[in-house]
């Protein structure tokens, strides 16, 4: 066990817990019942964004304004971290959950690039095929991705994007001011689940 | 970031899967994909080298099932072990919900394993997130192989706060599922504490 002697090095046991960190954020979004409370999860570091139902609803009809202003086949909106938030369009057999992922991969990789040649981010990325297109803004913490084929061009994806984005962003800015809203702790409806129901759902792995 | 989605009725949890080079990460996954119903899971993206190394990272979608009315899906990825890809490592760590250490039993790769370990700390402090309040499970991988250092030993030295080790051979399946379960279930209490 020639190896076992590398073991224990303090410099690798310190805890790395006690440096500091350039960013704190971790956040939960949850989409709410419009007559439902807040909900807060208590061990973000910013705390969570917050959707209600309605909002989600509104953020919808926006989607299929944006995708009819546009011409576009499909438009999605995915948080940074690569989860689906809402879609909008002619679907098919589009796989939204893989696009979400990507998509996210994509902008995380481009930003790292970005920081790399010292710019913040790139706030616009788009990939265009000999047949179907994909348009990204990245607005905030949220991503729109608009695809689209030859019914539309870039330029008005583009310029339908821009409009889109500012009313995106201002709905996001009045979910996160509701977010911080001061007593908005609530209990999920997860909270009473039991380790019956968690064991459960391994039961036929 | 768990992603709870009222409208759709869903949960969507990201766990990762991290460690050295060659650990045997991408197979975990593989296996999963393999063993799993098709209505369970999504496609299982990878981007990797032409051979076969991944790039920037694998991703499959998982649903477990149905608890308290909704359908509870977790986003399995793996990032690259090899230490030069630390920059788009980095990124897969974004929004996790809980990590998997996936370590290789070998006495030579000891070394790799601290490394992988001490850089996923310092990366998951990067987003703020601290190693010791994280869902997290340790797996020591390849136990079929003949130069392996003792279970032990490795946990030992590998185990950060008294998380669940599994021991595992991910290229048969053994002890892959039991690992996903340990994440995941570490997963899902976290969200009922919230």
């Amino acid at each position: 066990m020639a190896s076992v002697a590398a073991f224990g090095r303090p410099a690798l046991r310190r805890n790395l817990s006690e440096s500091g960190s350039e960013s704190a954020e971790r956040r939960k979004i949850c989409l709410v019942p419009a007559s439902a409370h807040f909900y807060l999860f208590s061990h973000m570091a910013n705390g969570p964004i917050l959707l209600r139902e309605n909002r989600y609803h509104q953020i919808k009809a926006i989607l299929a304004r944006l995708r009819l202003d546009s011409s576009a086949r499909i438009v999605v909106l995915v948080d940074k971290d690569g989860q689906q938030i809402a879609v909008h369009g002619e679907l098919g057999d589009l796989d939204t959950t893989s696009l979400a992922s990507l998509v996210a991969g994509n902008v995380a990789a481009t930003g790292g690039m970005a920081k790399l040649i010292g710019e913040d981010e790139f706030p616009t990325l788009s990939h265009e095929g000999a047949k179907e297109s994909i348009h990204i803004s990245v607005i905030g913490r949220v991503l729109l991705v608009v695809v689209f084929d030859d019914r539309s061009s870039l330029g008005l994806v583009k310029l339908r994007s821009k409009q889109i984005s500012q009313e995106l962003a201002s709905a996001f800015a009045e979910i996160e001011r509701d977010s911080a809203t001061p007593g908005a702790k609530s209990a999920l409806p997860f909270a009473e689940i039991t380790d019956e129901e968690i064991d459960s759902l391994f039961s036929h792995a | 970031m768990t992603f709870i989605n009222y409208a759709s009725r869903e949960i969507n949890c990201k766990i990762v899967y991290y460690g050295p080079g060659l650990c045997g990460k991408t197979t975990n996954l593989q296996y999963i994909y393999d063993s799993t119903a098709t209505q369970a899971k999504g496609k299982l993206i990878s981007l990797a080298t032409e051979t076969d190394r991944t790039l920037f990272f694998d991703f499959m979608p998982l649903e477990l099932g149905t608890v308290r009315g909704f359908k509870t899906r977790f986003h399995l990825y793996t990032v690259p072990g090899q230490v030069f890809y630390e920059a788009s490592r980095k990124l897969i760590l974004k929004g996790v919900d809980g990590v998997v250490f996936v370590a290789d039993s070998q006495e030579e790769r000891m070394d790799a394993n601290i490394e992988s370990l001490y850089n996923l700390e310092e990366n998951l402090q990067v987003y703020g997130y601290d190693l010791m309040k994280l869902p997290y499970v340790l797996q020591l991988n390849k136990r079929d192989l003949p130069n392996v250092i003792p279970s032990p030993d490795l946990t030992s030295e590998l185990q950060r706060k008294g998380e669940p080790v599994v021991e595992a051979v991910a290229s048969t399946g053994a002890g892959v599922f039991d690992t996903l379960k340990a994440v995941a279930k570490q997963v899902l209490t976290e969200l009922r504490k919230s």
